[in-house]
């Protein structure tokens, strides 16, 4: 500050004290808590407040006096968050204007009382207020991560999830900003090799982001979306999430559990060697008739216990030969499928026709069925007594006529 | 006596067929049942077959009563009703075949009778055709085998000339002399006709209102009628009233009619003799006379026009 | 006895006649048409209760023909006439009844033999048209029937055989009754139309009269509407044929009209055997007995005391 200003803030003084005495206080710069308490390692941050009451705006400039090393200094109490050094007020308002405060204390400030005093003036020197703010530190440190964690906060419901191979876990995950500003969290995560993962907003599941902002002390929800890689064999798997904004981070740890994938398969002999039955059977009423279908699994994981079971039309036998397969393994060749015999009885006393079954394989983990279409000839032999026995009556009552009619 | 009826009446409804009628037959006879349709022969024909009840009377036929014994009757007696009918769409050997079978004749037997009957009657060529292509006379030739296939003690035959031509009528009447001739078959006639019977029936019986009003030979029942005189008819040439007036005055001549130069005589008894010589001592020329009153039919005429 | 050598001419002669031939092929064709149409149906949609099927080849109507059973009662009545509207009358008119009569056969033999032979050429026509059933049945299922299904097929012949036999007793009735074959064989036809057409207008006219009802009467008065109908009906024997007819062919039958069915819904659905089920239609058969007895015994009787000459 050279002489020159000197001089001007001394006239300026005077006409403050005039204009104080006969127009009233045009200008308020004060706080609503001129005392604080902080902790070592956690940032002082104030609402400033001014009120203008003058009739054309002015520009009223900041200064702060005090430890140099607190790193005092003015920012707005709103997004985006700017240092600023000067503001500009307008006539007229009633509201007063909210900037914020902020201090730092040095890690190796000791405890006790700092003194901050600020001051908001024209360039002129006309109108000039200052206040002061005393600090005091608490020297004892509290521990960092429990400070991070209560100011950027994170809450999953479900952090562990299991799935079968080849799907994706996706986590729901809110974000919860402690701090008086808002926040741009970036978002970024720790999963095995070879795994993707991404996040999208809750409800916009399209949109793929990599931060989010989170205003103060609001709370964002997002999508973690974890795809493993095709191949990943069953088994626990960690995941960590870590969010971040600013000096703030935060982590989670995540579980995510694959099992295997299970696909019960029936097939025909036909579907399988191209030639054979297909799901479309002759059959003889009251003769066996054998089928074979096999079993195979798509899945990742084998198939226990599969039992047989069919809704065959009553007087109809259905076995199956083996009744229970132990096991069905995932289908990687033709070796893996597992031949299943079924043997087929109409009863004596079948109609011709054709006939509807749906055969279904239950295993512990899936099941599979097919409609299985039975056509039942009528037995020839009896097809030809009947026959014989048509053509007997015609003959007889044919003799008959030529006899008794001829005589 | 084959067949004896005393006292036999019949009646349907209020009608009496058969009023009190007494008949006899004897064994081996042809009779003659005459009358007009209506007089009651049909009716007693059947009686004595044992096909209708008869109201009153009694009624023997083989030594049998044909009410209570119809099947020992019928067993003896062959029928053939007027107007015979036959199974059309049958041949004459099926119909007849059937006739013995109901008579309990075996097949067997019955083949060779059938050719016998069918050659009598003469219709051995037409044997194997349908009945229904059949002429009238052929029929009642039919009827005669029908009868004859069953070797009757007694054969009924009612009307069996009616319907066919003289002819005809003369063979079917030779057939059934040769019936008589051949197995000594009784046989009962009946018919309207007179010169049939006169022919050949041993005895006729008049039905009139279904009682029997005649009865004897043909002759008895010429005498019979002719009891009360003899008539003669005479064709003279040159005929006149002088010549009837002589005629009167011969002996036992009662009338003497002219007629379109005819003379027509009655007289006691018969005297042709002496009418002739007295015509020709008049110098007339008789060219013909004879004897009237004689045939059946003038018998016959004589009851039913009175 | 000279009955069979009756027997034996008039069952040729029927056998022979051309009528005879022409309706029983007309018969057997419709019926045989209907049994086949009956087996494909069952083929397509086939009942997963298979026992008694082959009665249903009788009672099951398909591709818009009517049963087998209801062609039988419908036309059956025709044949029985046909056999017997100029038995006698015939006989008359062509002049052979005095001649046959004059051989040493009992009358009654005669009038016998000939309704024995009626019978008989219907029980050969209606076997032998059931066989082809069962033939067909044999071939389009390819099983055999079993033991109850072969004891209601012979029932319902025998009872088949009655109801034509009725029919053919009620036609030699009327060659007796009648002079003239036309006459006796446009009344046979008139009764036969009046029993199976009219009879059945006939009696819900009399049950309207004596149980009114209306659509929305409680269902009591519509069973008392059903009940006077069937009783009515029952004087029929086209109905008691075809209730008897049922109880044979359709073993879980109750003798229940639909109203009836309505009222009581707990009755059992199970099959009867079939002693049980001739038990339910006995009255029934009884009737039907009784009816074709008393038909042919009237014959007989008015034949016995028919003056031979009376043409």
């Amino acid at each position: 500050m050279g002489t020159t200003r000197n001089i001007a803030w001394l006239l300026l003084g005077v006409a403050s004290l005039f204009s104080f005495g006969v127009l009233g206080q045009e200008l308020s710069f004060y706080t609503d808590y001129p005392a604080v308490v902080v902790s070592q390692g956690r940032e002082v941050s104030l609402e400033v407040k001014l009120l203008y009451t003058g009739y054309s705006p002015v520009d009223v400039e900041l200064s702060v006096a005090g430890p140099e090393d607190w790193n005092p200094r003015f920012e707005t109490s709103g997004y985006p968050i700017i240092r600023i050094q000067a503001v500009h007020l307008l006539p007229g308002e009633e509201e007063p204007k909210v900037i914020r405060f902020k201090a730092r204390p040095p890690e190796e400030a000791p405890g006790g009382d700092y003194q901050f005093t600020l001051t908001a003036a024209t360039p002129d020197g006309a109108l000039r207020q200052s206040f002061t703010v005393t600090v005091t530190l608490e020297a004892e440190a509290q521990p960092e991560e429990e400070e991070t964690e209560e100011v950027l906060q994170l809450v999953v419901d479900y952090p562990s999830l299991e799935n079968a191979a080849g799907e994706e876990f996706v986590y729901t995950i809110q974000i919860k900003n402690q701090t008086d500003e808002d926040q741009v969290v970036e978002l970024t995560g720790e999963a095995p090799l070879g795994w993707i993962g991404y996040f999208t907003p809750r409800w916009q599941q399209d949109t793929r982001i990599t931060s989010i902002k989170v205003s103060a002390h609001g709370t964002e929800n997002i999508r973690f979306v974890v795809v493993p890689t095709p191949g990943a064999e069953e088994g626990e798997y960690s995941i960590v999430f870590r969010a971040q904004a600013g000096d703030y981070q935060a982590s989670l740890e995540l579980g995510a559990t694959i099992t295997g994938t299970y696909e019960l398969r029936l097939a025909s002999e036909a579907e399988i060697t191209g030639s054979g039955d297909t799901w479309n059977i002759k059959a003889t009423e009251g003769q066996a008739r054998e089928f074979t279908l096999y079993l195979g699994n798509l899945g990742s994981a084998p198939i226990h216990d599969v039992n047989f079971h069919v809704n065959e039309p009553q007087g109809w036998t259905v076995e199956f030969a083996p009744e229970t397969v132990d096991s069905v393994p995932p289908t990687g060749g033709l070796a893996d499928l597992v031949k299943v015999t079924v043997t087929i009885t109409p009863p004596n006393r079948a109609i011709p026709g054709d006939y509807q079954m749906r055969i279904v394989a239950t295993g512990q983990e899936d099941h599979a069925s097919a409609e299985l279409r039975v056509t039942v000839g009528a037995a020839m032999g009896w097809g030809w007594i009947g026959v014989g026995v048509v053509v007997f009556v015609v003959a007889a009552l044919t003799g008959v006529f030529v006899r008794l009619g001829r005589r | 006596m084959l067949v004896s009826v005393r006292g036999l009446v019949k009646a349907y409804r209020e009608v009496k067929a058969v009023d009190g009628l007494d008949l006899e037959i004897a064994e081996g006879e042809i009779y003659g049942l005459l009358g007009p349709n209506g007089s009651g022969k049909t009716t007693t024909i059947l009686v004595l077959l044992g096909l209708t009840e008869p109201a009153a009377g009694e009624v023997q036929v083989c030594g049998f009563n044909p009410t209570r014994e119809p099947l020992k009757v019928k067993r003896q007696v062959g029928y053939l009703p007027e107007n015979v009918g036959f199974y059309d769409d049958l041949t004459a050997v099926e119909n007849l075949r059937y006739i013995a079978r109901l008579n309990g004749i075996p097949d067997k037997e019955s083949k060779d009778r059938i050719r016998e009957v069918l050659e009598q009657v003469g219709l051995t060529e037409v044997a194997n055709r349908p009945v229904g292509t059949y002429s009238r006379g052929m029929r009642q030739r039919l009827g005669i085998a029908d009868v004859l296939i069953k070797r009757p003690r007694l054969a009924i035959l009612d009307e069996p000339t009616t319907g066919i031509d003289p002819e005809g009528a003369n063979q079917l009447l030779d057939m059934i002399v040769e019936m008589r001739r051949e197995q000594g078959m009784t046989i009962l006639l009946s018919s309207h006709l007179l010169h049939q019977v006169q022919r050949i029936c041993d005895r006729v019986g008049i039905m009139h209102r279904g009682k029997l009003v005649a009865e004897g030979t043909v002759d008895e029942l010429g005498a019979k009628t002719a009891g009360e005189g003899v008539e003669l008819e005479a064709r003279v040439e040159g005929a006149g009233p002088e010549l009837a007036t002589a005629l009167e005055a011969l002996p036992g001549v009662q009338e003497v009619k002219l007629q379109n130069g005819r003379l027509f005589l009655r007289a006691d008894s018969d005297v042709r003799a002496e009418v002739a010589r007295l015509v020709v001592e008049q110098g007339a020329r008789l060219l013909e006379l004879r004897r009237r009153g004689l045939t059946l039919e003038e018998i016959y005429l004589r009851y039913f026009q009175g | 006895m000279r009955m069979r050598v009756v027997f034996w001419k008039e069952l040729a002669d029927l056998f022979g006649s051309k009528r005879f031939i022409i309706l029983f092929f007309l018969i057997l064709i419709v019926a045989g048409a209907a049994v086949y149409l009956a087996g494909q149906s069952l083929q397509e949609n086939p009942p997963l209760d298979t026992s008694y099927v082959y009665l249903r080849l009788f009672t099951q109507g398909a591709g818009g023909l009517p049963s087998f059973l209801s062609f039988l009662s419908f036309f059956g009545p025709l044949l029985g006439i046909l056999l017997g509207f100029d038995a006698v009358n015939s006989e008359f008119s062509r002049g052979t009844v005095s001649r046959v009569l004059a051989q040493p056969i009992y009358r009654d033999s005669w009038i016998n033999g000939k309704f024995l032979a009626g019978l008989a050429t219907l029980a050969l026509a209606l076997a032998g048209i059931i066989l082809i059933i069962f033939g067909l049945g044999l071939y389009a299922l390819g099983f055999p029937p079993d033991g109850g299904e072969l004891a209601r097929m012979f029932t319902f012949f025998l009872l088949g055989l009655v109801y034509l036999g009725f029919w053919l007793a009620l036609g030699i009735l009327f060659s007796i009754l009648f002079r003239q074959a036309a006459s006796s064989a446009l009344a046979g036809i008139a009764v036969w139309l009046f029993f199976t057409l009219f009879f059945y207008m006939a009696a819900g006219l009399i049950a309207d009269q004596l149980a009114p009802v209306a659509l929305d009467s409680p269902p009591q008065e519509w069973a008392r509407h059903e009940a006077i109908r069937d009783m009515v009906l029952r004087f029929s024997p086209v109905t008691l044929f075809e209730e008897a007819t049922r109880a044979v062919l359709m073993p879980t039958y109750r003798g229940l009209g639909i109203v009836q069915a309505l009222l009581q819904p707990n009755v059992p659905t199970n099959p009867l055997p079939l002693g049980q089920s001739l038990l339910i239609v006995w009255p029934q058969l009884v009737s039907l007995v009784a009816l074709t007895a008393v038909c042919f015994g009237i014959s007989y009787v008015l034949f016995m005391r028919r003056e031979v000459r009376a043409i």
